[in-house]
This record gives structure tokens, C-alpha cells and sequence, in this order.
């Protein structure tokens, strides 16, 4: 079933236009979305699968306009599951009609995905996008040409100059109103291909399929997986493999001469210039010594940029905090109210919000990226290397954001388009080393390792690095032995990214993150300070706290922790950072002393077991907001719960061998 | 000929796909499709993937993957390694000083004739010895039909 709309059971249902929007991926179609949509847009995910689904809302000449944004895709075949998403909602769902979203510098590929959605008589409206760029570089579209040869409207676009908008509303309100599609186009496919088509579609004729018989019949004879098993189940004859192959070669190849000649007759000095000046960049971008430098200085320029000019802004949310959280003390006075204010909300809840700028920072960088098209090149310097474990070049990219924060990078692996390859770095991401542990990190090492702490930090994201990739090739071992995913896609041109889509990018993201880690923190935050605060009224020794610390030491017996170091760890579930924090409130040192941490702490532990301890909050369990991100990812408990249990398993077996070796060679030397 | 042994600069042209399953739709789908002209622009710095121009689209692909894309030359010129059995010109030598000096003592000069047969050279009826390397940098051409006989022991 399709997602309801907001507005659209207010209106009366004759003034709501319902428009789906295909394309290839990198033609510009979240461009044309983001320009007529502005930010009205909607989130959410495809009924029954966790792909994310974009809506926005635009009105027209007093229409409301609903346009759906569907995945992108090069054809409509069964192969990914965007692929399935596009094609599904296109034959079955409830759009009145389809703009098909086309490049106008390269133009083929697009025309190629408009022939197949033409044949499910569809109402479509051909959208020419790039139009600037086309002109710029000496490209001229015949339109009428193309409007004769296709049989649909067509529009030129430009989401960077505004041009044909208008128009492009305008012919969607006016198609719309009509009932019948403009003019069918078929393409015929040559004696052997129709004949074959006639009998399919005579034998279909009384079976009561509600899809167009004649795209069914295409899809049975190419061998198509859905359509070819429902055909052969309603009683088509099974077809050899070779015959099936063979007819989806006449096919394409049709479709293809079509194409080739609809651009031929209607498209004046394509693809000249243009395209050199994307080979020169590219050339030095995927060059066989420079791409790898390159590669690591942009990457370093995002961590920069993400967390150096950030942090101005993270520390001025920290100081904002800390004064809102002693300004209520000194208001109100000391009590269990304002504690929990300032304890508990203010402190809890600021702690994640100080990353918000962090957060932002890097998806503008990454939107960026993205936007001008050097991501796939990323991908594609770096996929051998990820081939080693089992993982493409796609993976890569969003893994990379995890040192940021693993929810973005969750997010972020919906770019990739196999399923197996998907959930497994969903499942592998938090043992990348985020921001939220490196306070911790940075505490611990201060105390016990003073002189060498860049140099432990140095190994302690190493050992992130390894285990990640090492847990991909575990996972994969486990649950599908033998696969590796392929890496096709396009390489689209190189563009600058407009500022209007950076915005959008950034804010669609960051605010979606807002959302969740906020109200995971919030609760958890009033929660650790009621536990923290009762039965004793603020006694911590006596709290539920200390309860929850005790009653679990034993799990930690081998490793010699006290209560104390258990119940942070604890806490540090929730949000890694909590670690220090509950520390601090438990041993009751301030957090910026940091001579009564070293004090407290070096009664606890040597430095051996302090590199255990840290190399166990590198490890162990997800944060709640990556828990949450992981179970809305992949939309299944059993996965969820496994990357729990896996991730404790790793921690505890691996700081636990690094505790006794460690005290071993303590001991012989 | 298996696309990912074709090199960089040389236009080929796909005879057929031996892909399994799923990845067919999916490569006819982008453009694979027997017949196009093919042609390997890039290769990535650690050897794979590729990139493939189709039209004037560029798309990656793994070796993997072009191992199952049967192509076939079409350029007049081709390096020599792609050379079937045949007799063939010389058209031009790529740069490198070593390189160049020991092909003059070799005998290999443009101009040259060059005959191939069962994968060994020969220059007027003297078997030379090339590396793979150097005979990726000799560039020929095919000047007789009648190497068409020996296209059929393939």
C-alpha cells in the first residue's frame, strides 16, 4: 500500500495530482526534486522495506502536487532492491502520472529506462534536465523531434537556473486532467520477438492479469525472475535459459537502435566537449599514484572540517550548557528537582547536542562529495581493497563517516545496492571508532599513558580499523559463504554542487539525527539520574545505580573491575560519552580536574588493564542511537540483537586476551 | 578475447555475454549489450576495477565481471599483445629510452612487418623474444587476410 499523504485526505481528492519521479541515478533528479519541492519534504520508509522514501508537496494554479521520489535506477530490472522499489510502484502503485527525470548532456541510458516505462503505458512527461549545460557546451535538442518520436510532452530543464519549471507544473496539472495517454507508443521488436508476444498476450488475455499484457509478455520472454515464475505458474511454457537470454538480447538491442536513433534525429553535437574536461579531472582523481594521496587528503580536509571548524561551535554549546545547567542550581537552589534539571537533562541531553555541529559539518563535507559526483570515484580507487573483505567500494564510503558518528554512517549505507552487502556493513560500522569515545579514550590515556598517548590512540583506531574489516569477513563467513557483490555503476560527470542542494542535503540528515539521538538521550538521561538519585537521595554509593554496578561485577571477574568501572561501562551503552560522565559522578571528581580522576583511577587499575578497559568501550555494544539506527536499517530484532551480542563477544574475548598477554609480558620483562 | 584482457585506448566490440544468472539482466541493462563498442578507459591504481566506455558513458566493472564480456578488436592499430596469429606493421613504439634502444637492436622499427604465429614473433623469418610489457608498447597493424585461417583454431 502507498503512504498516505498529509494533505492529501484535506483536499478534495479531484485537486490532488499524485507524480512519481524516475530516473538514472546522478541525472539530477533529486536536483528537479529539491527545486520544486524547496524543503516541504517528507521522509519516510517504503512500505515493507527499510529504503528510504522521499515525498514532497507543491501546489499549483490551486493543485496540490505529491511527488514521489523513487529510488534511482539505470533500468527496471529485479536485480537490487531499488530496482524492485521503482519498478513495483511504478506497475502497481497509485501515481496518476510519471516524470521521467533525463540528462540532457548524456542522454541514453535515461531514454533507454523512458522506453521501458513507456511500455507499461504509463502517462508519462519527459523531463530534459541539465538544460544549461547541454546550451553551454553546444548541445542542441530538437523537442519536437523528440515529442514525435517518444509520443509524450516534453520539458527542458534547469534546477540550477529555474528554466522550464514553471512549464514543467504547468504541463503536470494539464496531462493530468487528461484520461487517456497521449499517444501509445510500441515499439516492435521484429518478427520472432512479436509473434511470441501475440501468444503470451492471448494466453493472458483471461487470466486476469491487472499488469499491461504486453510488458508482461516482455518481461516472461526475457526471463525476467518475478515474471517469468508468476507466467510459467499461470501456465506459459518454461523456456530454456539460451531462449531467454536470447530474447532479452533482441530486446535491449532494440531498445537500444531506438534510442540511439531518437538521439541521432533530435540531439545536434552531443557529447563533445563536455565530457573532456570530466576525463581531465578524472584522470588525475583515479590516477595510479596520485589518486591514492589525493584520496587521503580529501578525507583528511572532511575530518578537519568536521571536527576542527565544528568545534567552535561544539564548544560554545558545551559553555551554553554548563551555564544553563549552574544557573539553574543558583536560581533555584540545590534539590532533587533541580539536579534532575541540571544532572540529569541539561547534562545528559547536552552532552549529544554539543556533536550536533559535528554532525552537520559532515554531511555538508560528505554532501558535497556526493553532490559533485567524486564518491563512485572514491569507490572505485578503494574497491580492490575492500574486495579483499568481502566489501565494495561502496562500503567503504560509508564506513569512512563512522568516525564521525555510526548513525550517520548507517544512514549512509543505503547508497548501496546490494542487500547481503548492506546489512553487512550495517552490522560492522560501530566497531568504527566514533567521536563519543574519544573523551574516554583521551581521559584514560592521559592518566596511564602521558608520554605516549598519540601513539596508544594511533593503535586503538588501528585495532578499529582491523576488527571492522575482519568482522565483514567473519559475517560474511557466517551467513553467506561464497558471495561477493559486484560493482557496477556509472561514473557521472563531474558537477559543482549548488548551495541549495547542499542545504537541503545537510538539513535532511542532520535533522533526522536531532530526532532520534534526542529522544533516545533524553529518556536515558532522566533515567540515569533517578537511579542515580533514589532510593538513597543522592547518596551514589547506596543509589540503584550502584545496585545495577554490583549486581553485574561478575561478569566482569576475569577483567578485576569494581562496581564503579561497571556501572560506567553500563551507562556508556547508552551513549559512550556517558562513560566519563557517570565516572566523574561516581567517584566524584570533576570533569575537568583531571587530578582527581588520575587519583581515583590509578587505585583501580595499571596501565594494562586500563588498555583493556579501553579497548573493550571500543568494542562493545552499540550506542542506543545506533541500535536504534541499526534496527530501523535493517527492520529486524534478530539482526539487531545479534550485533549486540556479537559486539560484546568481540570486546570481552579481545580485551580479555590483551589483559593477559599484557600482564604476561608485564611479568617476564 | 576476454574484455578485462583488452588494454586502455583500444576500441573493441562485445561479442557476447557468459554471465550467470541475475548479473545478465543487470550488465544488458546498462548497455552490455553484444554488438556496442567497448572500450577501457581507466583502470583503478590498484589494478581493478575498470572503467568501461559504452557510448558516452563511463561504468566500472570488476575484472571478475569482464572475465564473463567475450569482446573482440576493432581498431585497425592494437598493441601487439592483442595481435592474433597474423602478419602485422609496425605503426609506432610507446616511449622509453631502454626500451626504445633495445628494440632497434631486436630489429623492431616502424615500418617493420611482424608475423605472429601460435603466440611467438617473428621478423623475417626470425623468431624474436618479447616480454609482455614491451609487447604492450609495440603498436601494429594487420596488413593480410591471411590470418583469417588461423582465427578458426580459436
Amino acid at each position: 500500500m502507498p503512504v498516505k499523504s498529509p494533505t492529501r485526505r484535506s483536499e478534495t481528492s479531484q485537486k490532488t495530482v499524485k507524480v512519481a519521479l524516475a530516473g538514472c541515478p546522478n541525472v539530477g533528479k533529486t536536483s528537479l526534486f529539491n527545486a520544486l519541492t524547496g524543503t516541504k519534504q517528507y521522509v519516510a520508509n517504503w512500505p515493507g522495506v527499510t529504503v528510504e522514501k522521499k515525498e514532497g508537496i507543491f501546489t499549483y494554479k490551486g493543485y496540490t502536487i505529491n511527488l514521489i521520489d523513487l529510488p534511482g535506477t539505470y533500468s527496471l530490472g529485479y536485480s537490487s532492491i531499488d530496482e524492485k522499489i521503482a519498478r513495483d510502484y511504478l506497475l502497481k502503485g497509485d501515481a496518476d502520472l510519471v516524470i521521467l527525470v533525463a540528462d540532457s548532456v548524456n542522454p541514453e541510458q535515461s531514454l533507454y529506462l523512458l522506453l521501458e516505462i513507456l511500455e507499461m503505458e504509463k502517462k508519462v512527461i519527459l523531463a530534459m534536465t541539465a538544460i544549461d549545460e547541454a546550451k553551454k557546451i553546444g548541445i542542441k535538442i530538437d523537442r519536437y523531434e523528440l515529442q514525435k518520436h517518444l509520443g509524450i510532452p516534453v520539458v527542458f530543464t534547469s534546477s540550477v537556473t529555474g528554466e522550464g519549471l514553471k512549464e514543467l507544473k504547468e504541463k503536470i496539472v494539464e496531462y493530468a486532467q487528461k484520461n487517456t495517454i497521449l499517444h501509445k507508443m510500441i515499439l516492435n521488436y521484429g518478427e520472432k520477438v512479436e509473434s511470441e508476444i501475440k501468444k503470451v498476450e492471448r494466453f493472458l488475455g483471461d487470466k486476469k492479469v491487472r499488469i499491461n499484457l504486453r510488458y508482461f509478455a516482455l518481461k516472461y520472454l526475457s526471463g525476467d525472475p518475478e515474471f517469468y515464475s508468476e507466467g510459467v505458474k499461470l501456465g506459459l511454457p518454461e523456456l530454456s535459459e539460451e531462449e531467454r537470454i536470447g530474447y532479452r538480447l533482441l530486446i535491449a538491442k532494440r531498445k537500444r537502435e531506438y534510442v540511439e536513433s531518437v538521439v541521432k534525429e533530435a540531439f545536434a553535437n552531443a557529447g563533445s566537449k563536455s565530457l573532456s574536461l570530466s576525463e581531465a579531472i578524472d584522470h588525475v582523481l583515479t590516477h595510479k599514484f596520485l589518486s591514492f594521496p589525493l584520496f587521503f587528503a580529501l578525507m583528511y580536509l572532511v575530518f578537519k572540517f568536521t571536527f576542527d571548524i565544528a568545534q567552535v561551535f561544539s564548544d560554545l554549546l558545551d559553555l551554553l550548557f554548563s551555564q544553563l545547567g549552574s544557573a539553574v542550581v543558583s536560581t533555584f537552589g540545590e534539590n532533587a528537582f533541580t539536579s534532575l534539571i541540571s544532572d540529569g537533562i541539561i547534562g545528559g541531553v547536552g552532552s549529544v547536542l554539543v556533536f550536533t555541529p559535528n554532525i552537520f559539518a559532515m554531511f555538508l563535507a560528505l554532501g558535497f562529495l556526493e553532490e559533485s559526483g567524486y564518491l563512485p570515484r572514491a569507490a572505485f580507487v578503494m574497491d580492490r581493497i575492500m574486495e579483499k573483505f568481502k566489501l565494495s567500494g561502496r562500503a567503504f564510503m560509508s564506513l569512512i563517516l563512522g568516525f564521525g558518528c555510526n548513525v550517520p554512517s548507517i544512514m549512509a549505507t543505503r547508497a548501496i545496492d546490494d542487500p547481503r552487502e548492506r546489512l553487512v556493513t550495517v552490522l560492522i560500522t560501530p566497531f568504527i571508532s566514533c567521536s563519543a569515545r574519544l573523551p574516554v579514550y583521551l581521559l584514560i590515556l592521559r592518566i596511564f599513558f602521558p608520554e605516549s598517548s598519540a601513539a596508544m590512540l594511533f593503535m586503538i583506531y588501528s585495532l578499529s580499523i582491523l576488527i571492522t574489516l575482519l568482522s565483514s569477513v567473519v559475517i560474511n563467513w557466517l551467513f553467506y559463504r561464497g558471495r561477493t557483490s559486484p560493482l557496477i555503476l556509472e561514473l557521472p560527470r563531474y558537477r559543482m554542487p549548488t548551495f541549495k542542494n547542499l542545504y537541503i542535503y545537510t538539513w535532511n540528515r542532520g535533522k533526522h539525527f536531532l530526532k532520534k539521538a534526542g529522544t533516545i538521550i533524553f529518556v536515558s538521561a532522566i533515567l540515569i539520574w533517578v537511579l542515580s538519585y533514589f532510593p538513597s537521595g543522592g547518596d551514589i554509593e547506596n543509589s540503584f545505580s550502584a545496585m545495577i554496578g554490583k549486581s553485574l561485577e561478575w561478569i566482569f571477574k576475569p577483567f578485576g573491575y569494581s562496581w564503579k568501572i561497571v556501572t560506567s561501562l553500563f551507562y556508556g551503552a547508552v551513549a559512550k560519552e556517558v562513560v566519563v560522565s557517570t565516572m566523574s559522578m561516581l567517584y566524584g571528581f570533576e570533569e575537568e580536574t583531571f587530578l582527581g580522576a588520575k587519583e581515583a583511577l590509578s587505585a583501580e587499575m595499571d596501565p594494562v588493564s586500563a588498555i583493556a578497559f579501553l579497548i573493550f568501550v571500543m568494542a562493545y555494544i552499540p550506542c542506543f542511537a545506533t541500535i536504534a539506527t541499526i534496527y530501523s536499517e535493517t527492520g529486524s530484532l534478530k539482526w539487531t540483537l545479534f550485533s549486540i551480542g556479537y559486539s560484546f563477544a568481540v570486546a570481552y574475548v579481545l580485551s580479555l586476551i590483551i589483559l593477559y598477554t599484557g600482564k604476561l609480558v608485564v611479568m617476564l620483562i | 578475447m576476454k574484455l578485462s584482457k583488452l588494454v586502455p585506448g583500444v576500441r573493441a566490440r562485445i561479442k557476447r555475454l557468459e554471465v550467470p544468472g541475475e548479473l545478465h539482466e543487470k550488465l544488458v541493462g546498462i548497455g552490455f549489450i553484444p554488438g556496442e563498442e567497448i572500450e577501457i578507459v581507466q583502470v583503478a591504481p590498484l589494478g581493478d576495477p575498470l572503467v568501461c566506455k559504452i557510448g558516452n558513458r563511463n561504468i566500472t566493472l570488476r575484472k571478475k565481471e569482464a572475465d564473463f564480456i567475450e569482446v573482440e578488436v576493432v581498431d585497425e592499430e592494437l598493441p601487439l599483445i592483442l595481435a592474433d596469429d597474423g602478419t602485422y606493421e609496425i605503426t609506432r613504439l610507446d616511449v622509453g629510452r631502454r626500451f626504445l634502444l633495445r628494440m632497434k637492436n631486436l630489429g623492431i622499427d616502424p615500418g617493420k612487418k611482424i608475423q605472429i604465429s601460435g603466440g611467438r614473433y617473428y621478423i623475417e623469418g626470425r623468431e624474436i623474444d618479447l616480454g609482455y610489457g614491451e609487447a604492450a608498447k609495440i603498436w601494429v597493424r594487420r596488413v593480410s587476410d591471411a590470418g583469417e585461417k588461423s582465427h578458426s583454431q580459436k
